[in-house]
């Protein structure tokens, strides 16, 4: 795996199109019932940026819109998958079926 | 802007800055240690911080090593020379040179050739950066000659202690920002195999002073060199966090 919780999650809500910080973080809440701290969604974005998973774009306002790279939407794949494979075979382990 | 969001580092106050803000802001006070926690993390991991190319990368990862390399041999400097914090046969025995040794070695490794067309710029911009903390060493050096320090009554000895501590620390803290400063216009950065053979090197000298350092301190029952012990094994820490950061950039094939 080369990304932490926080990235995943940042890079899930990216494969929708490009979004600034704050959108970002909005989405993330939306999907898991918490935003993420300042510094760990920076620190998320900064080492997605610095391994080439998303790019910035430049921004009509002073926010900073990015989105996923083809690297970056290759890597959210694969974590995809796997965790679908790890989930189905959890979920098999204890009888239920995936919802 | 707020005052967290300040002690970051430049580049990623450049790029995130103000959406860093808004999301503070938006936070309120329950983001005060994510936010200070994230601060640190983003220190400790600078060849992450937003950069044009890979060699400014890595001249930032050998600034890393020697603010390191000068954090450690502050720290041992103050745990054996305050206090008998570490016993006198180790502070000038052989086995005390072998870490300090270990890097300079990893330090000469990775250090960053410089460019011949650059060098005077360079030299200028070295002069400029450790005239002061080299005056500040030389004046006390030379006080303590005229005047033996056990001579000195009181208050005038801990005002020379004082400016001896300060002209070291400006020092280190000036070469520290000086090899940040000087980057790949005055130098050629090293390439990633030997900035790693060099980091693992420094990062393995410093885990083995600090195990020496804390071995001596729970034998002494000495809180001075416990906290140096556990300094120098933070130092360490920081060395392999870029280590890691270089094997995942590598694997990012950036």
């Amino acid at each position: 795996m080369q990304a932490n919780d926080s990235q995943v999650l940042v890079l899930c809500v990216l494969a929708d199109g490009p979004l600034h910080g704050y959108a970002i973080n909005t989405a993330i809440a939306d999907l898991t019932g918490n935003r993420l701290g300042p510094g760990s969604l920076y620190g998320a974005l900064t080492r997605l940026e610095a391994k080439g998973l998303i790019e910035s774009l430049e921004g009509a306002d002073r926010q900073r819109p990015v989105r996923l790279t083809a690297d970056g939407r290759e890597l959210l794949e694969r974590e995809m998958r796997s965790m679908a494979r790890v989930a189905a075979a959890g979920l098999k382990s204890l009888g239920l079926e995936p919802s | 802007m707020n005052p967290l969001v300040r002690l970051y580092p430049p580049s990623i106050r450049d790029a995130w800055g103000r959406d860093l803000d808004a999301e503070a802001r938006h936070a309120g006070w329950r983001a005060i240690p994510n936010l200070a926690l994230g601060a640190a993390d983003a220190w400790l991991h600078p060849m992450i911080w937003p950069s044009p190319d890979a060699p400014r990368r890595r001249t930032r990862a050998v600034s890393l090593a020697i603010t390191v390399a000068l954090c450690a041999a502050l720290l041992a400097y103050l745990a054996t020379e305050y206090g008998d914090a570490l016993p006198a046969r180790f502070a000038h025995s052989t086995a005390s040179d072998l870490p300090a040794l270990g890097v300079l070695i990893g330090l000469l490794l990775m250090a960053p050739m410089p460019r011949v067309r650059a060098l005077p710029a360079a030299l200028a911009r070295t002069a400029r950066f450790l005239t002061l903390p080299f005056l500040g060493a030389a004046a006390v050096v030379l006080i303590v000659h005229i005047a033996p320090i056990a001579d000195v009554p009181a208050p005038a000895k801990s005002t020379v202690l004082i400016a001896w501590w300060a002209a070291l620390l400006g020092g280190a803290i000036q070469t520290a920002r000086l090899a940040a400063r000087l980057g790949p216009t005055a130098t050629t950065p090293p390439g990633p195999a030997r900035l790693a053979a060099g980091m693992w090197t420094v990062a393995a000298s410093v885990a083995l002073l600090a195990a020496m350092v804390v071995g001596f301190a729970a034998a002494g029952a000495h809180p001075l060199a416990l906290v140096a012990g556990c300094g120098l094994a933070l130092s360490s820490l920081a060395c392999l966090a870029t280590l890691r950061d270089l094997r995942e950039l590598a694997g990012a094939g950036r």
